[in-house]
Formats: structure tokens, sequence, C-alpha cells
């Protein structure tokens, strides 16, 4: 499994992590995981943004006179440097040796830690509870939560319907019994 | 919900959890997610594990609540199967509100106790097991016999009849609701189980012989199952014969045997006011036992002048009594040569342990009736008190225990008369001579309050009337939880069982009196038991003699 970026901003909450490619952010609402030197911290991507590396330089259109798209980027090999892409992730819990735990770990990622996507195991794990959904409905961090859990849902949804319900049900008991909300999100999980 | 959702929860299985409750008012518990509230039924049983002791419980309620009251403005959408499984006991659920009733130590054998606590928050609640209702309520034994089985259960519950029948017991129901059969169900067991000799004053004469069903299908009755051990007497030589049923003797009733307070009872019936009434006990006073037969005979003018010229009393009064007399000579079980007596017959028979039933034919109308029940238990009522005084002394004439059984009971115990009946003295304190009554009744509500708290079991069919419902309920504790279950019971076969032959008001659907297993089941008799020989027979024409006498006054 390949890395798919490093942390560049790290809070006990949020990380923020550059990509190693352009354009090549995990999808929102994956799993991804990146050490603080002794566990590894899990987040769930809720935001991702390409734009320039300078403040003082944003982008400027450059495809007026060309057939595609891609021959923009051949013909201006240096837009690889100037422009980047990150990605923002919601702290939801941490890995150690294979015991997953769903709460705010004890520290943030380091710094250039590498951040790694989940494999299906750690997801199987992972979502085997359900305790990281009250972190996102009760979460300061300004991410589009009812979103996001939906996203988060669709990516387990492999484990099945029994999975779907046993989410709904912790759902109804977190969203106060709004069946709006909670028809909302599940109508974006299926 | 589908099918297997409302499927009657299997015996033991886990139903919810306790989220709050009062030991006044009872305790709540959550339904589990996978448990639909379709299929619990009130009148059934939980069972809730606390930590040290095990709680036996009576669903008296169910409901339906809601984790937030926005989601029932705003409803889910629950024809989606997924929603509906995320809803269905999460942000919807179901209560069961259930009455605390007994309270067993689940690692020691001890009888179960009466609850003074209360399980706590999140104790299990699972529906009780067959291994629990036999503890609670015994198994199939020498006392105690099977009444039905608990509803939406198929397991025996049992009465004990030993209790039973030391105490009154009051058979209640709308008509229709199978009063009849439980009755006869009772009598059958207090026969099996040999708990007291009984006594049936059958109005209808639906328990002797054989009799029918609403659908038509004939039934046993006690002698069909019981043969010797249950006699059959008749009012109405007649009626047997063209029943074709067999009867052992006829009863007749000698206009002397007849005393003032049989009358005073039929006052209301026959319309006789209090003048008439002291006009009456003037007779009375002259001519004692020859009272009846006088008053009858003066069925002219100058018989009545005659009679006016003897005692003291007033002549409009007089007429009009002996003109409402007049009303029961048309009774041909009253008799003026003195008939041969089988009183006799019938009191040695009770005394052995005995079972009769007294056939009314056709003189199945409440003046008969209350008339000839009066008459006999009053002669019943002294010999047993009298032995019992006896028994003081030597304990081997001990009556047994009996049971007097009677339908339309509040035509002898409504409030206006249940002081002067026999009845209402046996309902009152017989207890103590070992004569209590089963009572047969529609209308609770008419029976005097004062003998309705001295009924010791009750077991209602389904009332409609709220005020029979009170009456029945009168006195128990938890009354209104239990008058919800009352007042859901089925039409048919199914009745609610409180008081002393049951350590918790129970629901029951009612034994199947006419299916073959049940002839079977009731009909295995301890052989040995019905050749048994009461010591105190063993001379028994001298004592009948003696009895006779001292009862009687014949020679």
């Amino acid at each position: 499994m390949s890395r798919i970026g490093e942390v560049l901003e790290a809070s006990t909450t949020a990380f923020r992590a550059g990509c190693d490619d352009l354009h090549c952010s995990p999808a929102f609402g994956s799993l991804v995981r990146a050490s603080d030197g002794t566990v590894d911290v899990l987040g769930l991507v809720y935001e991702a943004s390409t734009a320039g590396v300078d403040p003082g330089r944003p982008a400027i259109v450059r495809g007026r006179n060309e057939p595609d798209e891609d021959s923009v980027y051949r013909q201006n090999p240096q837009l690889k440097q100037l422009l980047r892409t990150d990605f923002r992730a919601i702290v939801v819990g941490s890995a150690n040796d294979g015991i997953v735990h769903q709460r705010l770990p004890e520290r943030p990622p380091r710094i250039h830690a590498f951040v790694w996507p989940a494999g299906d195991d750690l997801i199987a794990q992972f979502f085997g509870r359900l305790d990281y959904l009250s972190i996102l409905t009760s979460t300061a961090v300004q991410a589009p939560a009812d979103e996001l859990i939906a996203a988060s849902l669709r990516q387990a949804a492999g484990l099945g319907d029994d999975f779907l319900v046993r989410a709904g049900k912790e759902l109804v008991v977190l969203l106060g019994g709004s069946p709006t909300r909670l028809g909302a999100i599940l109508r974006r999980v299926r | 919900m589908n099918g297997h959702h409302s499927a009657i929860p299997a015996l033991g299985l886990k139903l919810g959890h306790v989220i709050g409750g009062s030991l006044k008012e009872g305790v709540a518990v959550k339904l589990d997610p996978g448990v639909s509230v379709e299929s619990i039924s009130v009148g059934t049983y939980v069972t809730i594990a606390g930590e040290g002791r095990t709680y036996f419980c009576l669903i008296t309620n169910l409901r339906l609540d809601a984790l937030d009251t926005r989601a029932l403005v705003n409803p889910p959408d629950i024809d989606d199967p997924l929603i509906r499984q995320i809803w269905a006991g999460t942000g919807i659920y179901g209560v069961v509100e259930v009455r605390p009733e007994l309270v067993v130590d689940p690692l020691s054998t001890d009888e179960p106790r009466a609850v003074k606590s209360l399980p706590g928050h999140f104790a299990a609640a699972r529906a009780a097991t067959a291994e629990e209702f036999e503890r609670i309520f015994g198994s199939d034994d020498s006392t105690h016999f099977v009444i039905g089985s608990p509803i939406d259960m198929d397991l025996d519950l049992c009465l004990d009849l030993r209790r039973l029948a030391e105490r009154s017991v009051g058979v209640f129901g709308k008509s229709g609701t199978g009063k009849s059969f439980l009755t006869r169900l009772l009598l059958a067991g207090l026969i099996q189980k040999q708990a007291a000799a009984t006594l049936t004053f059958d109005m209808h004469n639906d328990h002797g012989y054989e009799s029918k069903d609403e659908t038509g299908k004939v039934v046993d009755g006690l002698r069909k199952l019981y043969g010797p051990k249950v006699s059959i007497l008749t009012l109405d030589r007649e009626s047997s014969y063209r029943r074709q049923v067999p009867f052992d003797h006829e009863i007749a009733i000698g206009y002397d045997q007849i005393e003032p307070q049989d009358i005073v009872l039929l006052a209301e019936s026959l319309d006789i006011s209090s003048p008439q009434i002291d006009a009456l006990y003037a007779v009375y006073g002259k001519y004692k036992r020859e009272w009846f037969a006088k008053l009858l005979d003066a069925d002219t003018n100058e018989k009545r002048q005659d009679l006016l010229s003897e005692v003291n009393a007033h002549q409009q009064a007089l007429d009009a009594l002996c003109r409402k007399l007049n009303k029961l000579a048309r009774y041909g079980f009253l008799r003026r040569d003195k008939p041969a007596d089988y009183f006799d017959y019938l009191l040695t028979n009770l005394e052995r342990r005995n079972h009769i039933v007294l056939e009314f034919g056709n003189y199945n109308d409440p003046t008969a009736y209350v008339l000839v029940a009066n008459l006999i238990t009053r002669r019943i009522h002294d010999l047993w008190r009298r032995r019992k005084e006896e028994a003081f002394g030597d304990s081997a004439k001990e009556p047994p225990q009996l049971v007097i059984a009677i339908e339309e009971a509040h035509k002898f115990l409504s409030p206006k008369i249940a002081s002067d009946t026999i009845f209402g003295e046996i309902a009152r304190e017989m207890r103590k001579y070992n004569v209590t009554l089963l009572v047969v009744d529609q209308r609770p509500s008419a029976i005097d309050d004062e003998v309705m708290s001295q009924i010791g079991t009750r077991i209602s069919c389904l009332l409609d009337n709220e005020k029979d419902v009170d009456a029945v309920l009168s006195g128990t504790s938890g009354k209104s939880e239990l008058k919800t279950v009352l007042a859901r019971l089925e039409t048919k076969q199914q009745a609610l069982v409180i008081g002393h032959a049951v350590p918790m008001p129970v629901v029951i659907r009612t034994r199947d009196y006419g299916a073959p297993e049940t002839y079977r089941a009731l009909r295995q008799f301890e052989l040995a038991a019905t050749l048994q020989i009461d010591p105190t027979a063993v001379d028994a024409d001298a004592q009948r003699a003696e009895r006779r006498r001292r009862l009687f006054g014949d020679d």
C-alpha cells in the first residue's frame, strides 16, 4: 500500500496533509492513518483542495491555445511544483499493534509523518465499533458532519445491512430522534 | 411487522430491560429492538432478574414511546425495511408495564414471597419459563389441579384446590363467557383431587349427567366422569325421565320442613310485605311445624276466618299471604304428606366426602331455586356446625370440607337479603366450620359487599359492566392495573384468577372441557381413595337414625 502524503499541520482533533501527487487526494470520507511516533492516529478525510503553493501566485488560465487539458501540463511542467493538493482529516481514533480505539489520541500526528490509506483489515476493525459517530456529531472542527458520516458509512457498506442497521440505531440516539436528518444521511449512504 | 416478529415470544426469551417504575405503580420495561410490541399480551408473565432475586411479574399495560416526540410529528419512512429496522427499538419503542407480584431466590427452594422491593434499572426481563410457572403455581399433584394454561403459553397452570376449598370461591363473567364449564371444571377438580365434598344446586341441569355445549356437542357431566362418587338427586322426576338422565333419588320437601325464614327470603319474588310476614310468624307461633300447611289449606274465606280466630294477625295481611303462598303449591316437590326423607341420604353422602348434584328439572325458576337451596343448606349448616363443635372434643368428628355450588348467587347474596339467608352466613363465617361456597354469577355487583369480601378466590371471565368489574376486584391490590387485564379478556375460555388459590393474579385459558384428553385426565382417579371407608360411617345406620332424630325430630 503506497503512501499518499505527509502531515503538514496537526492538532488533536484534525490534521492537514500534503499529497505526494497533484490531484491525488484520498476520497472524501476515507480512513487514513499517520503516526505520532508511537501509535497511528486515524483520521477521516473531510476536505481536499488544490491551489498555488505561493499564496501570492494563484493559478492562472493557461489552456486557451491547448487542444486538451493534459497538454496544459505537458507545456507547463513547472505547474507540478507551483501547485499542490492538500487534504484535511478529522481525528477519530488511533491504532496500535492492531488495537483500535475510537477516541481522540494522546498526541496529534507528527509533522511530516507519512499518511497511509487504511487497509481492508483496519477498515473492518475500525467499523466494528461506532463510537466515532459521536466524535463526528459533536466535533468543533468545521466539517460537513452529516456528509462525512454518510461517506464513512459508504466506505463500510461492504460490511452488510446489519452494519447499516447498527449504525442507524446509533445515529437515531445521537441525532436526538430527528428523522429528517437521519433520513438524509441514510439516503446518501445507499 | 412481519409474522416472525409478531410471534409470541418463546419461553425464557429476553424481552427487554427495566427503565423505571415504582412499587406502587409497577415497573416499566423497554422492549428490545428485536421484540415486537405486537407479540406481547396483557395478562402474560415476565420474570425480571434482579441482582440476587428474581421477580415474577404480570404484564398490566403496554404502550408506545419515542425517544423524541419530534420523530412522531415528522415520522421516518418506515415503509423502507432498513429505516424501519433502524428505528424500531431505538427512536420508537414499546414499553411493557409490569406489576411485580412475587419474588423468588433462584438459589434456594424457599416459597415465593410477596414483593417488597423493586428490580433495579436495566435489569433484564424475560418471558417466564415453564419451570418458573411450576415453581410459582405448583404442578399437577395431589392438591394442584390443572385449570388451564396461562394465555399465550402452552403449559399447564394449576390451582391449589386445598386452598380453593378453604374459602369461598366466586366464578363471575357475563353470560356466554363459559362460567358453567369453568364451574364444572372446578367441581371435577375438587372431586378428582378429593379436596372437598361438593353439593351442586344445578339450576339448569348442566352438571350431573350430561349437557350440550354451544355447538350442540354433548359433554359429560360429573356423574359420567366419576360414577358412584357423584349422586344425582332430582326435584323433578318427570323431567329426568324425559331427559333420560339416571338419578339416585327424587327429593321432595314436606310442608312441615319449610320454616318461616325460607319464605321470608322469597319476600321479594313473592311480593310479600312486612305486615304479611308478621302474619306468617303469628301463624308459625301458633302451629309451629304445621304452619305452612295451615296457610295453604286456608283457601276459602271461611277457613281464613277460622285461622284468624286462632292467631293474632291482620285480616288483609293474612288473606294476601295465603294467596301468595298458594303460588308455591304448584311446585311438585313440595308435599303435604311426609315424603321419604332424602335429606338424610344427602347429608350422609356429603359426610362421606361424596358428591351430590341436585337437578331442578323444570323447576328452574329463581323462587324454587332459592327456596330449595336455602332449605337444604340450612340443614347442612346446622349439622356441620354441630359436628365441628363436637370435633373440639373429638377430632375424629371433624366434618369434611364441603363446597356448595350455587348459581345466580346474587339472588341469595344481595345486600337486602344476604343477612337473612344461610348463604350469607356461610360466606361470612362458615369457613370455620369447613363449609364454603362456590358462587356463580353474572352480576357480582349485586352481591353484598361484605359477602364479596369473604370470597377468597375470584375467577372472572369477561365482564363489561364497570360496576361488576369493580365488585370483582374490590379489595385487591393493584386494582386499576388488573382492571385493564380483566377488560381485555376474550369472550370465551379466558378468565382472570385472583386470590387465595393462586399465589398471584393469573389470566388463564381454560382447559378444553369437552376434549377427550381432558376427560381422560379428569378420570384419573386414585382407586384406593374411591374405596376409602370413612371410619365415622361404620355404624352409619345408627348414626343416621340419631341424626334424623336430632335434626328433624323424626322417629
